[in-house]
């Protein structure tokens, strides 16, 4: 399962460790730490070892096209726990929705394919089920949450069909008890009046109410995980911000784990406990969310924020990343951020920068990761005193 | 009342703007219902919009998806006819002008849109797109047109030799720097730029306000911005408008609005707007209910049905125009 050679619990020192040849998630510190913190319901207790509820560890999916092989996914790892929630962040391209999509074995094939590592949910592989076991899984104890409504309901069933669906199959519930369920989740997401909607066709829903009848089909079966990618994103202003709180209540409610998906920083600031930044399908970096933002250790994530204008700051100049994106048909001897870092050395070109542990549960893929990390906070400080000064 | 604000607009900068916006009403006849029983609905798309653009300077129109921020858009274009109201260009309103003015106006208007490869022939190079805007100049021969086209390119930080290429060989933020060579060429005084960067990635977002920030500082032009990021419109604008439904809730300096929103609906996107990092707490404005439809706009105060402030008056008078600060005017019965 995880190679506890290369792990060092050591909290303090540095933790360097080359890949390829980690396997391990970027959190092995906190692993621990949530271990001892979190109750015995909410883990697998094997022998001594706690298992968190959901393990990827080095996953590596592929997409083949007329261009070649893109490794869209290069070595990605991480835990998830239950009632926590963790987002993955990056630009179009990095990986993030090909992970979401490989934790429930939906990549588009026979283009894509999972070509190694090891998901493990609930204690299970789930790389080694059979496509009826996943069945069972998708919708019943991991759910998804897509961008777009109106592409994930059928326009010529009613709701109630549609949420009465995935109750049927997952928990063989008919007639009445059936029709209770599925209210009972419309109520949930907080849909109006649901014994009236639930004969309504998705057309009579507005754009807001559509994504959260998805959220009421999602969490119809109490899946232990949410993934929710980029589920806010074709959402207005208030009426994100109202998603974005029903899905926080819900995560309370029935003790979700949640994996979130998306572009914004805005997003993971407002709603997750840990983050993971992805650029060309690898972790760049991953840390608490508050570290991440007070303390970036990675070159990107430390542009990335600059990148984003601010709503509570006045901004005289934004920090662009030169260059674009890196793609996944490119193979990079070094880093695959080093074209466009305002720190590259000569050695990032060359070798692939090791995995630094900068903090407790804090790491970072750069070979100047402490330094970034030491430069970051001073100059954290300094716009922690404009932004109070501003308020 | 409407024009009392476009005076009080007028008063605060000097001589008159470069566009006026006064009153504007843009209609639309929408066929709703099932077959047999089929109405003929009016839709206000937009409903009583008032604005200056001055010269040089960045007003950003900002507000939720269907509120009729890139129908105001499309009617300073001339795209859309106005029901009712004007859009004066240096003082003349455009119903007036002729055609030979008309062809003047539009080489002096440009526009930028969110997707650029949308508004591309993919079979023609994007040289024949940059310099199609100079074609309304028949005094520009075609050796003239490719030298502007090239100028035009670098500029936005393109190569010269980009000319030729088509529109595939861009990635994203590459097509939208094409693009604003386009509008750039023929030397517009006003662009109109409607969601310019909400398709782009993080960090080229970055890039291209930049570089439409530097081209502003260095050739004057005038953006009339339209975005539903907060924090692009404060980065971007001198003067923001907040439309809600076919109508300005509060008209601003933009460093005014952000420290001190004062119209409930403003309040209400700022508290929804998402944090720039997870310490921020927002004063807590939160609104009910969805956006009503713009063919059935609730009578007083169109907010009313969704404030967490309205009062009994809010819901049977329409809120006057109301100046609440140096450059700054709002809508609301409770000022």
């Amino acid at each position: 399962m995880v190679d506890l050679k290369s792990v060092k619990l050591d909290a303090g020192a540095p933790n360097i460790s080359l890949w390829p040849g980690n396997a391990i998630a970027h959190d092995n510190v906190r692993g621990s730490q949530w271990a001892a913190k979190s109750n015995c319901k909410s883990n697998k207790c094997l022998g001594r070892l706690w298992v968190a509820l959901l393990e990827v560890t080095d996953l590596r999916t592929h997409l083949t096209s007329r261009r070649g092989v893109n490794r869209a996914v290069k070595g990605v790892g991480f835990k998830l726990d239950t009632g926590k929630s963790l987002g993955i962040v990056g630009e179009s391209g990095s990986g993030k929705s090909m992970t979401a999509l490989s934790i429930l074995r939906l990549v588009p094939q026979p283009y894509a394919r999972i070509v190694g590592g090891s998901i493990r949910f609930d204690g299970e592989e789930l790389l080694e089920k059979s496509e009826r076991e996943m069945r069972r899984i998708r919708g019943g104890s991991i759910a998804i949450i897509l961008q777009d409504p109106i592409a994930s309901l059928n326009p010529v069933f009613s709701i109630g069909y549609q949420i009465a669906e995935s109750v049927r199959i997952h928990q063989r519930l008919s007639g009445e008890a059936q029709l209770a369920k599925v209210v009972e989740s419309l109520r949930r997401v907080r849909v109006p009046s649901p014994e009236a909607r639930v004969r309504d066709y998705p057309h009579q829903f507005s754009g807001g109410m559509r994504q959260r009848v998805v959220g009421a089909i999602a969490i119809a079966c109490q899946p232990k995980l949410l993934i929710a990618d980029e589920a806010t994103t074709a959402l207005d202003t208030t009426i994100q911000a109202q998603y974005l709180d029903l899905l926080r209540t819900l995560q309370r409610e029935l003790n979700l784990a949640l994996l979130f998906i998306t572009h914004d920083f805005g997003i993971i600031a407002r709603m997750c406990d840990d983050v993971a930044v992805m650029y060309a399908g690898r972790i760049v970096e991953y840390a608490a969310v508050r570290e991440i933002f007070n303390r970036p250790a990675h070159p990107y994530t430390v542009a990335l924020l600059e990148a984003v204008p601010k709503v509570d700051i006045r901004v005289d100049r934004l920090h662009a990343i030169p260059g674009a994106p890196s793609s996944g048909y490119v193979e990079h001897p070094g880093c695959p951020f080093a074209p466009r870092c305002t720190f590259a050395i000569q050695q990032c070109h060359v070798a692939p920068p090791p995995l630094t542990t900068v903090a407790p549960g804090h790491t970072a893929e750069c070979f100047r990761a402490q330094e970034v990390y030491a430069g970051a906070h001073r100059h954290q400080d300094s716009t922690d005193a404009s932004a109070r000064a501003g308020a | 009342m409407t024009t009392a604000q476009a005076t009080a607009v007028g008063v605060a900068t000097n001589g008159p703007p470069m566009l006026r916006v006064n009153d504007l009403h843009v209609f639309f006849n929408v066929r709703r219902g099932p077959l047999l029983r089929r109405k003929t609905l009016t839709l206000k798309a937009v409903d009583g919009v008032s604005f200056d653009v001055n010269e040089g300077e960045t007003f950003s129109i900002v507000g939720e998806s269907g509120c009729g921020k890139t129908t105001t858009a499309r009617a300073v274009l001339k795209v859309e006819t106005p029901t009712s109201g004007s859009i004066l260009w240096q003082g003349r309103s455009l119903e007036d002008i002729d055609e030979q003015e008309t062809r003047a106006y539009r080489s002096a208007v440009q526009a930028v849109f969110q997707d650029p490869y949308s508004s591309m022939n993919p079979r023609l190079r994007v040289g024949h797109f940059i310099t199609e805007p100079l074609l309304l100049n028949s005094s520009i021969d075609r050796r003239e047109r490719r030298e502007r086209a090239q100028a035009a390119l670098q500029q936005v930080g393109l190569r010269a030799e980009d000319v030729d290429n088509f529109p595939h060989e861009f990635s994203g933020g590459q097509r939208q720097r094409v693009a604003i060579a386009r509008a750039i060429a023929s030397s517009p005084r006003l662009i109109i730029l409607d969601e310019p960067v909400s398709s782009l990635d993080v960090s080229i977002r970055a890039q291209i306000m930049n570089l439409l920030k530097s081209l502003q500082e260095v050739q004057g032009f005038s953006y009339l911005f339209i975005a539903h990021h907060l924090g692009t419109v404060r980065y971007m604008s001198q003067m923001v408008g907040v439309m809600y439904l076919g109508r300005m809730m509060e008209l601003s300096e933009s460093e005014e609005l952000f420290g001190n929103p004062m119209h409930p609906y403003t309040q209400a996107l700022f508290t929804a707007a998402l944090p720039d990092h997870p310490d921020i707490e927002r004063k807590d404005v939160m609104l009910r209910n969805d956006v009503a439809a713009a063919t059935d706009i609730p009578g007083g105060c169109r907010l009313h049905t969704r404030c967490p402030f309205a009062k009994p008056v809010c819901s049977e008078v329409e809120p006057e125009w109301k100046q609440v600060g140096p450059n700054h005017w709002t809508a609301c019965h409770l000022y």
